[in-house]
C-alpha cells in the first residue's frame, strides 16, 4: 500500500493530470526547473491549494480534510519560523496545536532538540539564529509533531555549499532512521542524486519521468531531456583493475582511470556534460583523464553553453558557464583541453 | 539624565536646555511684563498650586477622563480592528460607514454631544473615546493585514485551529502596529480633553488653563502647559515600555 497516492491531480494554472505513488518510508525527490509545479504539488498534498483529482494517504482519501487535519510536516522554503516565539515555543506550537498534554510537551521538545543538536538554542529568537540553525529548528518543529508525511520545499537553497552538503547528509540520515515518507523538492541535480530513493521529474506541470536516480540521469526520457541533458556514454572495449577501487578503462583511443569496486563486467562509462571541465589552457600535470580536443558545435543557453567537442574520435557534450566561454572566447574550431572529473565518472555494468 | 559614554558624562546634552531656561529667566526680568513671567515665578506658582491641592484636583479629573475614554475607545477600536482585519465580509460591510465617520475631527462632535449628553462627565469621555477609536481601528486592521499569510499557512499545517492562529500568531505579529496607534493616541487624548474642558467643562486642566487666561495669569498657563507636556510624554513612554516588554525580544 503506497503512503501517498495522487490520481489525476490538476490545478488551475499549473499541474496537469499528475498520477504518482510514493512508497512508505521512501524519500522521493521532486526535481524540475523553476516554475515547473513542484511546490504546487507539495501544496496539493498539504491541502493548501484547490485542485482536481484525488489524494490518498494510505487508504484514506484526504481531499476533504483541511491542512490542520492531514498530519503532515511541511518545511517551507523560507522556513517561516514564528519571529515572536523563541526556539522552544516555536517547536511547542505544533504540539499545543495538536492537543498534546502540557506534561508531555517538554519531553517531546527535549528529544527532538537532542536529535537535531539544538538544545543550546532553546531561548533564542529566530532573528538571532544562523541559516543552518534556523534550518534545524524548522525541522525540529515539524518532527516534534510526528507527522506521517514530511514535505520539504528546497530547504537548503538559501545556505552556502558546505553547510547545505552537511545538512543534506543529516536529513538523509534522519529520514532513514525515522523511516519517514518524505517528499523533497529541488532543482539541483547533485542534491537529487545524493538524497533520492527515487526521483520524479516535473516539467511544465507534467510528470516527465519517475525512477531511480541512475535511471533518470543516465537514461533521461525525451520528455525531460530539455531539463536533464543526457550523459556522455563511452563504450568500454577493455579494462583492467589497477588497484583497490581503481580501474583503467579503454574506450577507443581514450584511456580513463575510473572508480571501480569490481564485480560485473564494466561495459560503459557515463559522465554528465557539467562534470567535464573545458579550457583553452593546458591543465596542470599529471595528464590523467585529460585530453586535447576541438569544439565542433556550440548551443548557447541562458547561463551555460553546450559545446560539442571532438576528443580522440569521440563526440562529447560539455557544459560551460557563459562567463567562462566569453572570457576564453570559445567558438567553433577552438582547440581546448578537457578534464574528466574522476569522482563523477559513472561505471555501468548492465543495460538500462 | 546623566550617563557615561566612553567614560564621559553626557551632561553636556543638557546645556541647551539650561541656556534656554536661563535666557527665559533673564529676559523676563528685563522685560518685566505680566504677560511674560520669569521661569522662577512659574516654578513658584507650580509649588503653590501643588501644595494647595488645586493642581492635584484638576489633574485627577482630567486624568480620569483621559483614562476612561482612552481605554474604552482603544479597546473597542482594537476589537473591531481584529474583526475587520480577519473578515473580508465584515470589512466590506462596515468600512464604508467608518470611512464617513473617521474624517470628522473629534472636537467637531462637541456641539452635538453637548446637546445629547449635557455638560456631564460623559461628554469628555465620549470625545476621547471617538478620538481613540478610529486610529486604533485602522492601525489594528493594518497590523492584522501586515501578517504574512505564510505564517498562517505554517500554523495551519502544524495543526492549529483558527482561534489559536488568531491568538498566538496574528495578534502578536500585529502588536507593533497596535502599539504605534496607542502611542500616538496617548498624546491626542490629552489634547482632546483639554480642548473639551476649555470649552465646555468647568473642571480639569483645560478649565484651569482657560480660567488663568481670563485672569491674565500667564504663570498658571505655563504650569498647565508643563503638566500637559508631562502627561502626554508620560503616556507615550508607558506604551513604549510596554511595547518593548512584549515585542522587544523579537522585533
Amino acid at each position: 500500500m503506497p503512503a501517498i497516492t495522487l490520481k489525476k491531480i490538476s490545478t488551475k494554472f499549473c499541474l496537469k493530470e499528475i498520477d504518482l505513488e510514493i512508497k512508505e518510508g521512501e524519500l522521493l525527490v521532486l526535481l524540475g526547473p523553476t516554475g515547473a509545479g513542484k511546490t504546487t504539488l507539495l501544496n496539493v498534498i498539504a491541502g493548501l491549494v484547490e485542485y482536481e483529482g484525488e489524494v490518498y494517504f494510505g487508504e484514506e482519501k484526504v481531499d476533504l480534510l483541511p491542512p490542520e487535519k492531514r498530519q503532515i510536516g511541511y518545511v517551507f522554503q523560507e522556513l517561516y519560523l514564528f519571529p515572536h516565539l523563541d526556539v522552544y515555543h516555536n517547536i511547542a506550537f505544533g504540539l499545543k496545536a495538536r492537543g498534546f498534554s502540557p506534561a508531555e510537551i517538554p519531553g517531546r521538545i527535549s528529544r527532538v532538540m537532542e536529535l537535531l543538536n539544538i538544545g543550546h538554542l532553546r531561548s533564542r529568537y529566530p532573528r538571532n539564529l544562523s541559516g543552518g540553525e534556523k534550518q534545524r529548528v524548522a525541522l525540529a518543529r515539524v518532527l516534534a509533531i510526528e507527522p506521517r508525511i514530511l514535505l520539504l520545499d528546497e530547504p537548503l537553497s538559501n545556505l552556502d555549499y558546505s553547510l547545505a552538503k552537511l545538512l543534506r547528509l543529516e536529513i538523509k540520515e534522519l529520514q532513514r532512521r525515522l523511516s519517514l515518507t518524505t517528499l523533497y523538492v529541488t532543482h539541483n541535480f547533485s542534491e537529487a542524486r545524493e538524497l533520492a530513493d527515487r526521483i520524479a521529474v516535473i516539467v511544465e506541470g507534467e510528470l516527465g519521468q519517475v525512477g531511480a536516480p541512475e535511471e533518470i540521469f543516465l537514461r533521461p526520457g525525451a520528455k525531460i531531456q530539455g531539463f536533464i541533458p543526457p550523459p556522455n556514454l563511452l563504450t568500454v572495449d577493455r579494462y583492467e583493475a589497477i588497484g583497490p577501487g581503481l580501474a583503467r578503462a579503454h574506450c577507443g583511443k581514450l584511456v580513463l582511470l575510473v572508480p571501480w569496486e569490481g564485480g560485473d563486467s564494466l561495459r560503459e562509462i557515463a559522465i554528465m556534460p557539467y562534470d567535464i571541465s573545458l579550457s583553452i589552457y593546458p591543465p596542470p600535470a599529471p595528464g590523467i583523464n585529460k585530453y586535447k580536443g576541438r569544439i565542433i558545435k556550440t548551443s548557447p543557453g541562458r547561463y551555460t553553453i553546450q559545446c560539442q567537442v571532438e576528443v580522440e574520435g569521440h563526440l562529447l557534450t560539455v557544459e560551460v558557464p557563459c562567463l567562462t566561454a566569453e572570457e576564453q572566447r570559445l567558438e567553433v574550431g577552438s582547440p581546448v583541453w578537457i578534464n574528466f572529473n574522476f569522482r563523477k565518472l559513472k561505471t555501468l555494468t548492465g543495460v538500462y | 539624565m546623566f550617563s557615561k559614554k566612553d567614560g564621559r558624562l553626557t551632561w553636556a546634552y543638557w546645556i541647551p536646555t539650561f541656556l534656554f531656561l536661563s535666557g527665559w529667566e533673564v529676559g523676563a526680568r528685563l522685560i518685566a511684563s505680566p504677560l511674560f513671567p520669569p521661569f522662577s515665578k512659574v516654578i513658584a506658582e507650580f509649588v503653590y498650586l501643588a501644595r494647595e491641592g488645586i493642581l492635584l484636583k484638576h489633574l485627577t479629573l482630567s486624568l480620569l477622563r483621559v483614562v476612561g475614554g482612552f481605554v474604552l475607545g482603544s479597546l473597542t477600536g482594537v476589537v473591531m480592528g481584529i474583526i475587520l482585519g480577519c473578515s473580508n465580509l465584515a470589512y466590506k460591510s462596515l468600512s464604508p460607514l467608518f470611512s464617513i465617520l473617521y474624517p470628522i475631527p473629534a472636537l467637531g462632535w462637541l456641539p452635538l454631544l453637548m446637546l445629547w449628553l449635557g455638560l456631564s462627565e460623559a461628554l469628555p469621555v465620549t470625545l476621547i473615546f471617538i478620538c481613540s477609536f478610529f486610529p486604533l481601528l485602522y492601525n489594528t486592521i493594518a497590523g492584522i493585514r501586515s501578517v504574512n499569510p505564510k505564517y498562517i499557512q505554517t500554523a495551519r499545517v502544524l495543526g492549529a485551529p483558527p482561534w489559536l492562529i488568531l491568538h498566538h500568531v496574528i495578534i502578536p505579529l500585529a502588536l507593533p502596529y497596535i502599539f504605534t496607534g496607542l502611542r500616538l493616541e496617548a498624546g491626542m487624548a490629552w489634547r482632546t480633553v483639554v480642548a473639551a474642558e476649555m470649552i465646555a467643562i468647568p473642571t480639569g486642566i483645560g478649565a484651569l488653563l482657560i480660567n488663568a487666561e481670563s485672569l491674565i495669569r500667564v504663570d498658571i498657563i505655563f504650569v498647565c502647559l508643563f503638566i500637559l507636556s508631562l502627561m502626554s510624554f508620560g503616556g507615550e513612554r508607558i506604551f513604549l515600555w510596554l511595547e518593548h516588554k512584549l515585542t522587544g525580544a523579537w522585533k
